[in-house]
Order: C-alpha cells, then structure tokens, then sequence
C-alpha cells in the first residue's frame, strides 16, 4: 500500500511498509450529516408557517426576491459548510508505518500541520476508551508518548483505539529488533 | 428615493463569488494533497451537484422577475 499523497508532498520511503491509515471514527462524520440534515429542515417551518398563513405573495414583489435569494444563498451555505467539516475530516489522517508514525491535520482551510516521529522512538503507548458511547462504538484516543519529548501524538475519536495501541506497540518491538543501536541512542 | 431589484441580484452574486471561492479552495486541498480518490470524488460531485440544482433552482424561481422595476424608500 502506498502513501494516499505520495505524489504530493510526502515521500514514501522505497522500503517503508505502510501498515495503517486512520480517521477519526464514522459517528463523527454522522455528526456532521445530521448538522446537515437539521441545517436544511430548519426554514421548513418558515414555509409551513407561510403556507398556514396563506400568505399571497406576488412573484414580482420584492419580499418574494429577497426571500427566494436568502434561502437560495442559506442552503449553499449548509452545503459549503458540510463539504469543509467533511474535507476537516477527510484530510486528518494518521499513518502508522513499520519506520514512523505521521500525523496529518488540517487546520481550518489555509493551516495543515504535518509530523512526524520515528517508530523506534516511542516510548509509551495508552488507549483510551470513554463513556458509553464509545465503548459501545468501539472507538477512543490512542497516545502515543516519543522518549526524547515532552510532546504527545494523539489519534483523536480512531476506530478500535485498543488494537491500534497494540499495533504500534508490536511495530516499534519490531523496529527495536532491527535497529536497536537507533533505540539505544533513546 | 428608488431602488431597482437588480441591486439585490449583485449583493447575490456577491454572495456567491466568496461562497464560490471556499468552494474553490476545499476542491484545490483535495486534488492538491492526492485525496481526489473515489470518496474524495463522490462527496465533492454529491455537493456540487446539490449546489447545481440549488442554482437552477433559485433562477427558475426568479426568471418572471423584472429586475429593473424599482421601489421606493421613502
């Protein structure tokens, strides 16, 4: 499997092996449709009242212009506003590779942070799973502490948090046995 | 003093020139970071098909308006 970006601004390593790519966990995404969803009821009781109240309104009266162009205006706005909290969703990724962990994040639209550490370089690893809700759901918080700093990288709302943990922790026993020189330098 | 409708139409058009440019920009993040792969694609078709039909709608509704009647303020 390759890096989704390759092309674009990271390179994948000829003898990197990507192991895992993850997102935040559907329900967030849901989260997002139901917005939508509720965005576009919302001046459903503008018309129901305008219907109950047998308003006539001319189509060439400027009340029926302003009305048709704000509403027109307000639904492209919904649905602008869906595509960034789904591209906010789609563009944050983790990947979990047999050299290093990368943590893509976009923030808002003009601000993307890309890190990264070394596989070999990671210390601790904890999941987190909270609430009723997801643990239900299965999904939650995996940190994962570097040895060098004081700085965490957390895979925020990820599907299956436990058995990712456990995948980081194997990879990076892994990665010790084959560099260990580079882990004890740690 | 009078106003003519079409003044409304521009403040639209306004609207729809920074609505056009986020737009604009999500698509550009898409295809520039390599995500315009099939769920890329699809949501952003899904939503620029919706917008299309919000458009066409909003001029069907509009086109028996005379954009150059004017009203009065005071």
């Amino acid at each position: 499997m390759h890096l989704p970006w390759s092309t674009a601004f990271l390179q994948q390593h000829s003898d990197e092996k990507v192991l895992l790519i993850l997102r935040r966990h559907w329900l967030v995404l849901f989260r997002f449709i139901c917005e939508l969803i509720g965005l576009s009821l919302l001046p459903m009781s503008f018309f129901i009242t305008w219907y109950w109240l047998d308003w006539d309104i001319e189509k060439n009266s400027l009340i029926y212009i302003i009305t048709v162009l704000f509403f027109s205006l307000y639904y492209l706005g919904v649905w602008l506003r869906f595509y960034y909290d789904w591209f906010d969703y789609y563009l944050d990724v983790w990947v979990v590779t047999d050299q290093r962990i990368i943590d893509v994040q976009q923030k808002g639209i003009f601000n993307r942070v890309v890190s990264e550490l070394n596989i070999v370089k990671i210390q601790d690893v904890t999941s987190e799973v909270k609430g009723e809700l997801q643990t239900f759901l299965d999904y939650g918080n995996v940190y994962v502490q570097t040895a060098g700093e004081q700085r965490r990288f957390i895979f925020q709302q990820v599907p299956h948090p436990q058995a990712v943990a456990q995948l980081v922790i194997h990879t990076n026993n892994e990665a010790i046995k084959r560099h260990p020189a580079e882990a004890k330098l740690e | 003093m009078s106003i003519p409708y079409y003044i409304f139409g521009i403040i639209y058009l306004v609207g729809l020139l920074v609505l056009g440019f986020f737009l604009l920009l999500n698509i550009y993040h898409i295809v520039r970071y390599g995500f315009f792969r099939l769920n890329g694609q699809l949501v952003t078709y899904l939503v620029l098909g919706v917008m299309l039909v919000i458009l066409i709608a909003t001029a069907s509704l509009l086109m028996s308006v005379d954009w150059f009647t004017e009203f009065t303020i005071f």
